[in-house]
């Protein structure tokens, strides 16, 4: 169904009808994803129908207790210095 | 042709491999290589080119630590690089499973084998905690500039 057409016989719809479409719409705009694989249908729909955007999950809290913790540091040489001294 | 003063080179290597003894030396048991250790030592310690012998004093303690420290593996005879005599363990040194709460940051490499553990070499790094971590002390590249130890 085409656009206009899908418009036109939402409109013709009576009263009682079109609220219950117009409530489905908003719950669906109000779900939409915002995944960049859908584009930003989600955010749009819900612009256009003032729904404020879904606040993002928190994010996990790192655990502040320390870890078992693998060290590896690199050693550096030591030189002595060998010189043979000159007679008297 | 012109003579040239010198220490000769392969006396540098000998000096490691224990084949002179200008002063008093000891009454070796074998032909075999001694046994090597590396200590590890609190970042408040005192060690460095004056020790002559290993010392427990300011040597880190901890879960999975023994006093004394670990084995260090001499797989590669000390050898000449140019004129500098060289030598690296041919394995890191490595303390497993350790919990080492306070600061350290130096080790000592010493000869397990003679009697009163005579001391090597101090190393210093930077300042480490370890907590239930393995601590790995990675060997330098095996050259004239970098060995472990070097007679230059």
């Amino acid at each position: 169904m085409e656009r206009q057409q899908l418009l036109d016989a939402l409109s013709a719809l009576p009263d009682e009808a079109f609220a219950h479409v117009a409530a489905v719409c908003h719950d669906i705009a109000r779900r939409l994803p915002d995944d960049p694989a859908f584009g930003p249908v989600g955010v749009g729909a819900r612009a256009c129908l003032g729904i404020p955007e879904p606040k993002p999950a928190p994010q996990a809290v790192p655990d502040a207790t320390p870890t078992a913790n693998d060290v590896t540091v690199g050693l550096t040489g030591v030189e002595g210095n060998g010189e043979a001294g000159g007679l008297g | 042709m012109a003579n040239t003063q010198a220490l000769c080179s392969q006396f540098k290597v000998d000096i490691l491999n224990g084949l002179h003894a200008f002063g008093a030396s000891v009454v070796r048991g074998a032909t075999t290589k001694d046994a090597y250790k590396a200590a590890l030592y609190l970042a408040s310690a005192s060690r460095g080119a004056s020790d002559t012998v290993y010392n427990s004093t300011g040597e880190v303690s901890g879960t999975n630590y023994s006093a004394g420290g670990v084995a260090v593996t001499t797989g590669t005879a000390p050898t000449l690089s140019g004129t500098t005599a060289i030598f690296t363990p041919s394995a890191s040194i490595v303390f497993t499973t350790v919990t080492l709460s306070t600061a350290f940051d130096a080790v000592l490499i010493y000869n397990d084998t003679s009697a009163t553990k005579l001391a090597v070499s101090v190393h210093t790094f930077g300042s480490q905690t370890v907590t239930a971590g393995t601590f790995t002390l990675t060997m330098p590249t095996h050259d004239a500039s970098n060995a472990l130890i070097r007679i230059a």
